[in-house]
């Protein structure tokens, strides 16, 4: 009894699944990631942004390790538009000794966000 | 419960359920192949393999399409003013919709040729033909904007055309409506077509480095009307072939009287013979108008020029130069095969397709093998033109286009299907429905030497159930085959935007390096033009003030204007200092009678505006360029007519708090 009771039940289910298989697969041999920005883009011509300008230039360097352990890389690259008072790799050293390390620490990522953000202003300023 | 009625019930309510969720397709109507979603599916970050370049038809447009998703990027404005872009009312772009008739915001654009070197596509421009104030219009593939257009004199309809030789040497252009020419006396009763109405076929010459376009010359012709056309290829590189109907010469009633005659005509046109007489001044010269527009991508202006001659040949003139080939019946496609060999007429109304031999047409005219004379010029014998006729293919054919494998594909309206048919066997391989009433169809490379084939697609004119539905005006739909096998795979089913007739599809590897990403501001030669902040500024000339401004996220320089009077008209030459990919910024004025204009990086465009009230009227950024895209704004002071407000302008300038006559009370 019982045993008939979920063969057809198990029928049923059979159906219905086996129509349902003949629904097509999505492609998703590409998932991009969520959130991403516009750091990716390929773009030769366009004026440099904020972070191509920082990673083009030898005195930023610790800047821009900086902005990629805090995970500012995406947002940096996006329409903004953004003014970034960069500290150059000069006015890092002198800091007291070890807090660009610490603050370079996985654990402190919140820390170092919150720094960096004080160095960015949304808007262009002409300094006439 | 005993055990059998257990039994009856699940057994019945599997069956129910069976039928609910069964595996079965509806019918013909939903017969898409299981993979068909995986086939088109372009997934998030990856591109369509072709751009489909595709007529607007009536919204005056272009629809660029991706496939095989289907998905529409953009709608480049042609012939029809666009308030979106400000195309037709910035006062750059507004020369351009200018005709010898003044100011002509809308036309009705049908089909697409794309340039091609060696037969085939080159990926330079996409040429389009105005219908209804005969125009041809060329857009450049790496900006999709439209470069040029230029007006056909003698003509009074322009359907039958754009259509492009193998090399791009000529774009042609064939009158829909014959009428008295621009010469003549058109003051004539109408029923006098006959002896006074006239049709003409222009041959404009393409600039192989810049793609400007020149009359080179006209061929009149009799009062019939022209349909499509096609170019040679190869052997027939020099010629070009015209579907005729209407060879009737009715001019009332066409739908039962342009129907008469069994056989109406493929008119060929040797245009090398058509150069050489022209050369050696056969052709006449004619006093007539027709504007010719020119868009600079320097200075970001447009120019139109009226000219005032036309040259043109009469056959009668001219032997061995036009040839009618007989065709049933009321042809609406005129093919060539990617050999060149073989001619395709589809008859709007015959029951036949007939396939003319390129090689006997030569015969014929080399043997005189003609059957009398349609107005002086010869007429052919239909069997010694002839291949072959496909047989019983379908109703109401009406264009053909071809794969790399000798296969024809020919959309048939009344039958509303695709029939896949060899071209050298005539033999029918394949049809599929279309939904619904198909028009053109269109193969990636379908008119060139080589096509690229894989889809076909359908652009259909009756909608009816296919979408959600919209009220009682619908989109038009397409739907997209697979090519690959010997049998058509139904794929997609798109909506489009406007009425598309006839479309091109090449692959997007041709274009996609080549797109223009930003205006260099060093490159800009606009005489208003401002390339910085510290160069912008308001002049008066008059009663014209003109406003150099310009624009970066997220602000203008000046965004605050005063001294502006009653009675000015104000210009506000706008420069996009952006030098960023997709950074447009937008303006517009309050209560202009005019639309906003979008200036792309690099670029300045003019918005005109006459102030209508004393008051402040605010202007802003109406393309959302940044995060502070909603303080992009500023205001215009209009003072009365006759008022000494002086003229000044400013960015920053903000008035002094108001005087604190009370006490402040402190805010907790």
């Amino acid at each position: 009894m019982k045993k008939l009771l979920s063969f057809s039940l198990i029928a049923i289910v059979a159906v219905m699944v086996s129509c349902n298989s003949s629904e097509t697969k999505v492609a998703s041999s590409n998932d991009t990631q969520p959130g991403a920005g516009q750091s990716g883009v390929q773009d030769d011509e366009s004026q440099k942004d904020v972070v191509k300008v920082a990673a083009g230039s030898k005195d930023h360097t610790t800047l821009v390790a900086a902005v990629k352990q805090a995970q500012l890389v995406d947002a940096l690259s996006n329409a903004g538009p953004f003014t970034v008072f960069a500290p150059t790799n000069e006015a890092f050293n002198k800091l007291p000794k070890g807090t660009v390390e610490d603050l370079m620490k996985p654990e402190n990522k919140e820390k170092l966000q919150d720094i960096l953000q004080y160095h960015v202003f949304v808007a262009t300023w002409a300094l006439h | 419960m005993s055990l059998t009625k257990v039994l009856s019930t699940f057994t019945l309510a599997a069956a129910a359920i069976g039928t609910l969720y069964s595996c079965k397709p509806r019918g013909a109507e939903s017969a898409v192949s299981g993979d068909a979603a995986s086939k088109v599916y372009v997934a998030p970050g990856k591109y369509d393999e072709f751009y489909n370049i595709v007529s607007g038809g009536f919204n005056g447009q272009i629809g660029i399409y991706g496939l095989p998703s289907g998905r529409l990027f953009r709608i480049v404005p042609v012939f029809a003013q666009s308030a979106e872009s400000g195309y037709g009312y910035s006062e750059e772009t507004k020369p351009m919709l200018n005709t010898s008739h003044g100011f002509v915001p809308w036309d009705d654009l049908h089909h697409i040729a794309l340039s091609r070197t060696n037969g085939n596509h080159d990926g330079r421009w996409a040429f389009a033909n105005g219908n209804n104030t005969p125009r041809i219009a060329r857009v450049d593939l790496t900006t999709f904007r439209t470069s040029e257009i230029i007006e056909i004199p003698n003509s009074a309809g322009n359907h039958s055309s754009p259509f492009i030789t193998e090399n791009s040497e000529y774009v042609v252009a064939g009158t829909r409506f014959s009428v008295p020419l621009d010469n003549d006396n058109g003051d004539v009763a109408l029923t006098t077509y006959k002896q006074n109405f006239r049709g003409t076929v222009s041959f404009i010459g393409v600039n192989p480095q810049s793609g400007e376009m020149n009359i080179a010359f006209q061929i009149q012709t009799p009062g019939i009307n022209f349909d499509l056309a096609r170019a040679g290829k190869n052997k027939s590189h020099d010629w070009v072939f015209f579907s005729c109907y209407n060879s009737e010469k009715a001019n009332s009633l066409l739908e039962v009287n342009a129907s008469a005659k069994d056989k109406d005509f493929i008119m060929a046109v040797n245009w090398k013979k058509a150069e050489e007489y022209t050369k050696s001044g056969k052709a006449h010269k004619q006093a007539v108008k027709y504007a010719h527009n020119l868009y600079n991508e320097a200075n970001h202006s447009a120019t139109s020029t009226i000219m005032n001659e036309v040259l043109v040949l009469d056959p009668k003139e001219c032997p061995d130069m036009v040839y009618f080939i007989p065709c049933p019946k009321s042809p609406h496609g005129c093919d060539t095969d990617p050999t060149g060999e073989y001619i395709v007429g589809s008859g709007k109304l015959a029951a036949i397709i007939p396939v003319f031999s390129f090689t006997k047409i030569q015969q014929a005219i080399a043997n005189k093998t003609f059957d009398g004379e349609y107005d002086g010029i010869p007429v052919i014998k239909y069997e010694a033109a002839l291949h072959g006729e496909v047989q019983k293919p379908g109703l109401g054919p009406l264009h053909t286009e071809f794969d790399a494998n000798g296969n024809a594909y020919t959309s048939f309206f009344v039958s509303s299907e695709i029939v896949k048919w060899n071209v050298k066997t005539l033999k029918v391989l394949d049809r599929v429905p279309t939904y619904y009433s198909i028009g053109h169809l269109s193969v990636p490379g379908g008119p060139t030497n080589k096509p690229w084939g894989k889809y076909v697609i359908a652009y259909n004119k009756i909608t009816k159930d296919r979408y959600l539905p919209t009220g009682p005006e619908l989109t038009q739909s397409a739907q997209l085959y697979s090519i690959d096998g010997d049998k058509m795979k139904l794929l997609l089913d798109f909506p489009t935007t406007g009425e598309p007739h006839y479309a091109e599809a090449l692959p997007a590897d041709l274009l996609f390096k080549k797109q223009r990403k930003i205006y260099k501001i060093e490159e800009n030669t606009h005489p208003y033009a401002s390339k910085g902040e510290g160069t912008t500024k308001v002049e008066r000339k008059g009663n014209d003030v003109h406003v150099y401004m310009t624009s970066i996220r997220s602000h203008f320089t000046p965004d605050n204007i005063e001294g502006i009077k009653m009675g000015d008209q104000v210009y506000f030459h706008v420069t996009n200092l952006e030098q960023d990919w997709d950074v447009p910024h937008g303006f517009a004025v309050k209560g202009s009678n005019n639309a906003e204009i979008l200036i792309m990086p690099g670029e300045t465009q003019t918005l005109k505006w006459t102030p209508d009230r004393v008051g402040i009227i605010p202007i802003y950024c109406t393309d959302f360029c940044s995060a502070l895209h909603q303080e992009m704004q500023g205001y215009v002071r209009v003072s009365p007519a006759g008022s000494n407000v002086p003229l000044t302008w400013n960015t920053g300038k903000n008035g002094p708090q108001a005087s604190d006559s009370t006490k402040k009370v402190a805010i907790k």
